[in-house]
């Protein structure tokens, strides 16, 4: 088999695959936002044009779900990224040798491999203003209890935690390998010339993991449109609309109960496009900002 | 001396707590698994008490449960072994062969994996319905290709980068063909790594949630499909059977975690 053979025997059969995964269920949402189609109406399905489109930025309800992904995205990236690259990873680093630090990697990556809808429910106990383990141990200090889930102001920040929790551990473990890779010599230089702990990890620990470490940055931040599983489980996008992201009210009007799949398939439509265009801005700013 | 002792055994403490926060949740939930109904809502909670086995004896006589881990253990090993088929040689390609548009191609390989997922299910679900084949094992499995394959090609063309391309060089020279070098060279060279990347797939797709959930509702319902039934199952949670099946759930990923960690490192770089 020559090279070329090789590479058409297998390209071919896979991205035919992959290319129909990824456009035809899109060309399918494109055409069906151009239409009226609603699953729980009768009336014949025609095209409206650009109908749904600009109903939905009228659409308050869509307007919020906008806001709450944007800050949902926010949030999860910036804590998780704080805690997990800022204070846990140096914390392991510079503290913990041998086995021990095997096991705290260990035990920091478990949480981001749980099942979300898992790790979902386990929050969800100790949330629970009634039984909850949290407001107990809060009830010490003369707090709560506390209806982590139940008020509006604080449900949205309670789901985010579970995430933080989650990518933190996880971005912490994987910076730890990422500063294990580091040259000993290097680092060794350093403090032989009499570099402080924090000059250390600002001019030549930093610079070395950037590069990587932004790949894990930039992951993160895709992840964290994936948000459904957790606030399904935990508030279904209440209370009222306290948590209601894109894909959760996506998911009500098309699928859940409105059944108006035009008007969903629209909103999926501009989910893409608003995800393509951050993608792209923030791909070439980290590519410009590490050259 | 004393003072570094000291300020050693803060960091230590430090460390201790922040680990049980990264376990508390699950702890917390394999605890409650083994409390009586009485026990599990009682305030405040308890931390002594005498354990029972009522609730995994109720969640194994489920049928949608067992119905949904069997489904997942059908679904899975299929969906990874189609990824592996059609994802790894792709991978070998990308690390060793140039071509015109790889970095175009490559790019499209990592959008898929971050495809918002409801711009990808809802016309799944549309698509599954016109074709009858809404809530089948197939359905999923095709649906699943989409993370499958796109994750296998990202993750293999690392693995296969590691792989000193002088041993592939030297069997060209030997008048190896193209695929004797990728079957007989690279692939048995870079096996330990993709078998970490195979674990880690088989986790992402055991875990997935919202595709499953939307184009399934009984016969091929997944495992995490069935637990989260519990969410709106109406007034009263049954936090007893959740625990227990939330349980259940959690146990291939935390056992596969267990050999995971030590394939970490080839996620980065060669050790």
């Amino acid at each position: 088999m020559t090279r070329k053979q090789f590479f058409l025997v297998f390209m071919i059969p896979t991205f035919i695959i992959l290319f129909f995964l990824a456009f035809y269920p899109l060309l399918n949402a494109f055409y069906y936002s151009l239409q009226n189609w609603d699953l729980r109406s009768s009336r014949p399905i025609r095209f409206v044009g650009l109908k749904n489109y600009i109903q939905l930025f009228t659409d308050a309800r869509f307007l919020n779900s906008l806001r709450i992904s944007l800050l949902w995205s926010v949030i999860t990236v910036g804590f998780s990224v704080f805690f997990g690259a800022g204070l846990l990873a140096p914390l392991i680093n510079d503290n913990a040798k041998g086995s021990f630090r095997t096991i705290c990697l260990f035990i920091f990556i478990i949480p981001a491999l749980l099942p979300r809808v898992g790790a979902a429910y386990m929050w969800r106990l100790m949330y629970s203003s009634s039984i909850g383990i949290i407001n107990y141990f809060l009830s010490f200090f003369g707090i709560g209890p506390i209806g982590f889930l139940e008020n509006p102001s604080y449900a949205l920040y309670s789901v985010a935690a579970i995430d933080i929790w989650q990518w933190s551990f996880l971005i912490a473990a994987l910076t730890i390998i990422l500063l294990q890779d580091i040259p000993k010599e290097i680092i060794e230089a350093g403090s032989l010339d009499g570099a402080k702990r924090w000059q250390l990890y600002r001019f030549i620990i930093f610079p070395v993991i950037v590069p990587p470490f932004l790949s894990i940055f930039f992951i993160k931040m895709m992840e964290s449109l994936r948000s459904f599983d957790f606030i399904f489980v935990l508030t279904a996008g209440g209370p009222g609309v306290a948590t209601e992201t894109l894909d959760m009210y996506a998911y009500w009007q098309g699928i859940g109960s409105a059944g108006r799949v035009s008007y969903a398939s629209s909103m999926s439509i501009v989910m893409l496009v608003i995800t393509i265009i951050l993608i792209t801005i923030v791909w070439r700013g980290l590519v410009r900002w590490h050259e | 001396m004393a003072r570094v002792n000291g300020k050693d055994i803060f960091y230590k403490i430090i460390i201790i707590l922040v680990l049980l926060i990264a376990l508390a949740p699950i702890l917390w939930m394999f605890l409650s698994s083994f409390k009586s109904r009485v026990d599990i809502i009682s305030y405040p909670p308890k931390f002594i008490f005498t354990p029972v086995m009522d609730n995994y004896k109720r969640v194994l006589q489920m049928p949608t449960l067992m119905h949904g881990l069997r489904n997942s253990l059908t679904i899975v090993p299929i969906s990874l072994l189609l990824g592996f088929i059609f994802g790894v040689p792709v991978g070998y390609i990308f690390a060793r062969i140039k071509f015109k548009r790889s970095a175009d191609l490559r790019f499209f390989i990592l959008s898929l994996r971050f495809m918002p997922p409801v711009a990808v299910a809802l016309p799944f679900f549309l698509i599954w319905m016109r074709l009858g084949l809404l809530d089948t094992i197939p359905a999923v499995i095709f649906t699943y290709l989409t993370i499958a394959i796109s994750t296998m090609i990202w993750l293999t063309i690392e693995c296969f980068k590691q792989v000193p391309v002088e041993c592939e060089e030297a069997a060209h020279l030997e008048g190896c063909t193209q695929f004797q070098v990728f079957s007989r060279i690279a692939l048995p060279l870079a096996i330990p790594s993709i078998l970490g990347m195979c674990i880690f797939i088989f986790i992402l797709l055991w875990n997935e949630f919202f595709l499953a959930f939307v184009i399934t509702s009984q016969r091929a319902v997944t495992m995490p499909v069935a637990s989260a039934a519990f969410a709106v199952v109406g007034m009263e949670v049954p936090w007893g059977q959740i625990c227990a099946s939330v349980i259940l759930l959690s146990i291939p990923p935390l056992i596969l975690s267990y050999f995971f960690v030590k394939f970490l490192p080839y996620f980065f770089k060669v050790s």
